[in-house]
């Protein structure tokens, strides 16, 4: 079964995460160069902002109606997007990051789905102030449609899961094709042209005449919709910039030699990945926890940390080094639920040979006094004399603060 | 490698020349106990992907520790048990106080402020629990 988990509203939603006095929640975010409205609030959509309008034909609208604007934050989505993910990958054995706010996950091996959903949901909503939808289904584009279905249907409490095929069909019947995944403008007409126009009749193609209508994306998809995967899962791409390997136990684990093992095979599966995409990694970390939700014993959900320097991509160095942070973590009579090994500080391996005559070419201290400066006063205070500001530069008007990445920027609480 | 050093009028000699060096000591006993150095963040950060920092502004939670200025940790993945101290949202604006469950009171750490009932008609919202206070000096 597979979960697509899709944050509402994203970048609206992460402007509202610090902003708790716009009460009235109407936010607007525009796009590079403050030009359309790419992204607002339900409370904005209702006093009749749009999205993919240009901000100057609104601003009326805006301002009468004390809507608040912000210039797109990047530096900011990427960082909630980026812990949100990793939240998500702490919860599934493999997730798949599909865009900054949507990441597919592999939930199969989970016996109570919507109770799972409703967890991931909560926590996401708790940790991070960000309301995320789930659908879960037993294929990819299931898994979408269920995730729009569970944003339409209140009832659902933002949790839709597609199990059996009677849910799939009822709600296939509902859904006109437009909303399928991967079905276009183009090819809605022309389906239409063959009296193809709800999701169901679509599934009730046969793989021939799906094929002679869109070729084998299209029946693919009509796989898709009756229950049969045909969409791969992809965990590898793009580059990772933290590799998680963790899983619940299937049964409470209690003695330190199975703790070792465990975390020796996801360093393992981890390094695996890492060397995938050929990088190497600087900070290994481990942890193992209890169950949350066990009252008879205290929660306990430590981690260790080791650095790597330089980085490194050996699997028998990362599995051993795991295996000793454990050691550190280990304490007696607990009942552990979960372990999970990170490979974070991700780079490049760079092919680098002796120091016999060659001088490195990498300026590494200039960089990274560099990299200190711009991080302590914020971007580009320091730059290479070439970047010069000007017209071209983008026009970010109405920018929040980095709340998250600059000491300057941090919240001020009252006390 | 192999290097190839050709003297004048001497048949040619060959010889090895290793880029590493060999150490020839007794191997440093610290080697097998080697460990990474500590960090504030490793202290001060329990959940990273849950925690954010926030700047004290006020004088109301010095007797938690809390001074002017201070820099706290605020963990949104904590619960929020009595006692505890938590940034909270009170009708839109974020601020540092004790949670007092059984009262259903937020307190103050500071006898010249007053302590805050939170009625039913109050928009509060609790925004984490405050892990840590760095101080300045």
């Amino acid at each position: 079964m597979i979960a697509l988990c899709d944050m509402e509203k994203f970048y609206a939603s992460v402007e509202l995460i610090f902003r708790p006095d716009i009460t009235n929640r109407r936010v607007a975010v525009l796009s590079n160069n403050d030009g359309c409205v790419v992204a607002c609030t339900r409370e904005a959509m209702a006093v009749g902002v749009k999205k993919f309008i240009p901000y100057f034909q609104q601003k009326r609208l805006i301002e009468q109606n004390d809507v608040t604007v912000f210039s797109s934050n990047y530096t900011l989505y990427g960082l909630v997007s980026q812990r949100i993910m990793a939240i998500l990958s702490e919860e599934a054995p493999f997730t798949e990051v599909y865009s900054i706010d949507e990441a597919f996950l592999d939930v199969s091996g989970i016996t109570n789905l919507k109770a799972f959903g409703l967890h991931l949901r909560t926590r996401v909503w708790r940790e991070q102030r960000i309301p995320m939808g789930v659908g879960i289904a037993p294929t990819k584009t299931l898994a979408k449609l269920a995730n729009k279905a569970s944003k339409h249907y209140t009832v659902l409490n933002g949790v839709c899961l597609l199990d059996v095929s009677q849910k799939w069909q009822w709600l296939c019947e509902r859904s006109p094709v437009t909303d399928i995944w991967g079905i276009a403008k183009g090819m809605t007409k022309r389906l239409a042209a063959v009296n193809v126009v709800t999701a169901a009749e679509l599934a009730a193609l046969s793989q021939g005449q799906a094929r002679q209508v869109g070729g084998v994306v299209l029946a693919r998809t009509v796989n898709e919709l009756n229950g049969i995967p045909s969409i791969e899962f992809e965990t590898t791409s793009p580059d990772k910039k933290e590799i998680v390997s963790s899983k619940s136990f299937g049964k409470k684990v209690e003695g330190i030699a199975e703790l070792k093992s465990a975390v020796s095979i996801y360093a393992t599966r981890a390094c695996e990945k890492l060397r995938k995409q050929s990088s190497v990694s600087g900070l290994l970390s481990v942890w193992i926890q209890t169950s949350l939700h066990d009252k008879r014993q205290p929660y306990y959900c430590p981690v260790a940390h080791w650095v790597f320097d330089p980085p490194v991509d050996d699997p028998r160095l990362l599995s051993s080094k795991a295996v000793q942070l454990i050691d550190s973590l280990y304490k007696p009579l607990l009942k552990y639920a979960k372990a999970g090994v990170s490979l974070s500080k991700i780079g490049e391996k760079r092919v680098e040979q002796g120091h016999l005559f060659a001088r490195s070419q990498h300026n590494d201290s200039l960089n990274n006094v560099m990299d200190e400066i711009n991080q302590r006063y914020g971007r580009a205070t320091v730059k290479p004399a070439r970047q010069t500001r000007g017209e071209w530069q983008m026009k970010r008007d109405f920018l929040s603060p980095n709340y998250l990445t600059q000491w300057s920027d941090i919240p001020v609480v009252r006390c | 490698m192999n290097l190839c050093l050709i003297p004048l009028n001497v048949d040619s000699i060959q010889f090895h020349y290793y880029i590493s060096r060999l150490s020839c000591g007794f191997p440093s006993p610290a080697d097998d106990y080697l460990a990474s150095p500590l960090t504030l963040s490793e202290l001060l950060v329990d959940c990273p992907n849950s925690t954010y920092f926030v700047k004290a502004s006020g004088t109301s939670m010095i007797n938690r520790g809390i001074l002017d200025g201070a820099i706290l940790t605020v963990d949104r993945s904590k619960p929020y048990e009595n006692g505890a101290t938590v940034v909270a949202a009170i009708d839109g604006e974020l601020t540092c106080k004790i949670l007092d469950k059984k009262n259903r009171r937020l307190l103050s750490a500071n006898p010249d402020f007053p302590s805050i009932l939170i009625e039913e008609d109050m928009d509060v919202v609790l925004q984490g629990v405050v892990t840590w206070a760095i101080n300045p000096q």
